[in-house]
């Protein structure tokens, strides 16, 4: 019997994997004949439930920066990593939910670039789908390298058939069956995911015979602690109380849950206001869970492989997960394992891709290239733009391989393009008089700051305990200078004409049923009642279920503190 | 429209299937992982997955029969009026 860490596949393995990609492959077929404009390829014209949007929602980040990262962010940090959904993520998506939803749902925008438009100017909207479009294929490389390194090392497979292999399936299932493709798939992956890594914490907490045992075999006890010294930040992270809460609990996590288009795109495609509205919090219940699944791995790696983050590439933080599926799966399990991994790579693919296509074929080319093109032209270039979205992707992870740590590089992004972007939606939806080019240079100058900042920390003029507390320290600087210069600049602009804001601003609700249809010259009365939320139970709105949730993530944090 | 919640049930019963007939046909001779679980993990984990797979297809199956019910009746119904 062998008890080394395994490094081949047996064929049960191989055939587990095999049958994932008669499946994945099969739906995007099946949907092919549904996709017949563009609106059905890019926005999955608004017929989707909420339980299954509420899933995708969730699958579509849970990409190889989750799974991976997470746990080994827990390798190296402990469980602080769990604030990263306990504070991290929770409160965002209940925000999301019961304050922004609304306006992005019954404004009919098609991305979030189309609602700075709305809302501000041409400018501010270019700005944004530009940056946007940048960190999607970006991120989707990220994704496609890192199931490269995973499949070289467990496989040994060459990185280049990894990457191209990964991107032809991606590629098959979002061109044929497009945006509703991709979020089945995503909920389909995110059941494989769970059944391919649940295992792993099973395992581990029966190996030490439960939490007690396992937090005393912990190579360093801090690593047990939630909130231990954070007032003084001399925990693991290294972060204080305002990198925790300003900087990773309202600037980082509201910014990327509540503008971010790759997540509010699931939302958009529900069927009407209300699954919309559900989806962020469907998707917060697993959420609170998932530190079971990426967390607790980490922490099980670091105990049973000290040498775990050594210099060897083999051994760094990001293959605890692959390396204890090498070491406790048998044969058949293990096949499951990679075909979870490889699930989640390729919903992060997916998912970015298909945020990129609908942002390129709407805000960029629609928009600046070629106007008032039939629709048949724009499904053909979504299409398109699926297909180099997925080439660029191929390229950006060569790009990635030359980056010493993927994640520093990828929460450097995040501070650059989201932190300000969070201060401007904001004052956009709460703000009435905010002004369309108070919106655009307070963007620009907020982005502006989290580079100069940056620059600084690197040249030493600025100083952190660790490169994530001075993300988070970045992105509470790019958000107050853009919250700051926009509301100035503001004061000194023309405001836009009041009938110009109807719906797109807090307080400013177009009238239930007349405004909303006399917008599209709509004779039929019918046509918009997804726009309309039916009377519900008071257990069935979501400022309810978003204060259950609320009640629960502090209980968890209070249960590890 | 597809309902997704049949090609989910069919992946996890074939999965599960392959899993646990793979564990009790003694494929697993590297019983991995030693000493941590006294049980054959390929068999239990496939049990697991079918029985999910079994679920989630009688609640997509049963949702099926009653749209169908449904349907029937506002047609007997629309046809009674008219």
């Amino acid at each position: 019997m062998d008890t080394a860490p395994s490094t081949s596949a047996a064929a049960i393995d191989y055939a587990v994997i095999a049958v994932y990609f008669i499946f994945v492959l099969g739906i995007g077929f099946k949907l092919k004949k549904n996709m017949k404009t563009s609106d059905d390829f890019l926005l999955a014209g608004h017929r989707i439930p909420a339980w299954v949007t509420g899933l995708a929602f969730l699958s579509a980040n849970l990409g190889a920066i989750e799974v991976m990262g997470m746990a080994a962010n827990a390798a190296q940090y402990g469980i602080m990593t769990a604030h990263f959904y306990w504070l991290g993520a929770i409160p965002a998506m209940v925000f999301l939910a019961v304050f922004m939803m609304p306006f992005y749902y019954k404004s009919k925008i098609r991305s979030v670039p189309e609602y700075l438009r709305r809302r501000f100017n041409e400018p501010t909207r270019a700005l944004n789908a530009i940056s946007f479009a940048v960190m999607t294929v970006l991120m989707s490389g990220i994704n496609l390298y890192a199931m490269a390194i995973v499949f070289q090392f467990i496989l040994g497979w060459p990185i280049d058939l990894s990457i191209w292999l990964a991107a032809l399936v991606v590629l098959a299932y979002t061109i044929t069956g497009g945006l509703t493709s991709s979020i089945y798939n995503e909920v389909l992956q995110f059941f494989l995911i769970i059944f391919g890594l649940l295992p792993i914490s099973i395992m581990g907490l029966a190996k030490f015979d439960g939490w007690d045992k396992m937090k005393a075999a912990l190579p360093n006890p801090a690593f047990a602690h939630l909130w231990q010294n954070t007032i003084s930040g001399a925990n693991p992270m290294g972060c204080d109380l305002i990198a925790l809460f300003a900087g990773l609990g309202f600037v980082l996590s509201f910014g990327y849950w509540c503008t971010d288009f790759l997540v509010v795109q699931r939302a958009l495609a529900a069927k009407d206001l209300h699954a919309a509205r559900m989806t962020p919090i469907i998707a917060a219940f697993p959420k609170i869970l998932f530190p079971i699944l990426t967390v607790l791995p980490g922490l099980v790696a670091v105990i049973v492989i000290p040498q775990l983050g050594s210099n060897n590439q083999g051994l760094s933080f990001n293959m605890a997960i692959p390396l204890l599926m090498g070491a406790m799966y048998p044969h058949g399990l293990f096949g499951l394992g990679l075909t979870a991994l490889l699930a989640s790579f390729m919903s992060g693919m997916a998912g970015n891709v298909t945020a990129f296509n609908t942002v390129w074929t709407f805000d960029i080319y629609q928009s600046y290239i070629a106007k008032n093109k039939s629709d048949a032209h724009y499904l053909w270039m979504g299409r398109l733009a699926t297909g180099v979205g997925i080439l660029i992707s191929v390229m950006a992870a060569y790009l990635v391989s030359s980056f010493p740590s993927i994640m520093d590089y990828m929460q450097l992004i995040f501070s650059f393009f989201n932190a300000p972007l969070f201060a401007t939606f904001l004052l956009g939806m709460f703000f009435a008089r905010t002004t369309a080019w108070g919106a655009f240079w307070g963007l620009t100058l907020g982005i502006v700051a989290a580079i100069v900042h940056y620059v600084m920390t690197v040249n030493g003029q600025v100083h952190y305990a660790s490169v994530m507390a001075g993300n988070f320290h970045r992105s509470v600087v790019a958000w107050t200078i853009c919250f700051v210069a926009t509301v100035a600049i503001s004061f000194i602009t023309k405001p836009k004409p009041k009938h110009e804001l109807t719906g797109l601003v807090w307080g400013m609700e177009m009238e239930e049923k007349g405004e909303a249809n006399n917008q599209d010259h709509n004779p039929c009365p019918a046509v918009d009642s997804y726009l309309i939320e039916r009377p519900l139970k008071f257990y069935q709105k979501p400022g309810f279920v978003g204060i259950v949730l609320i009640v629960v993530t502090t209980y968890l944090n209070l249960l590890f503190r | 429209m597809l309902d997704i919640r049949k090609p989910i049930a069919w992946l996890h019963i074939v999965l599960g299937i392959m899993l646990a007939a793979y564990g009790y046909t003694g494929g697993a001779a590297d019983l991995r992982p030693v000493g941590i679980m006294p049980v054959n993990v390929n068999v239990v984990w496939g049990i697991v997955m079918f029985l999910f797979g079994v679920i989630m297809l009688s609640i997509v199956t049963l949702a099926e029969v009653q749209a169908k019910i449904d349907s029937e009746k506002s047609l007997t119904e629309t046809s009674g009026e008219s």
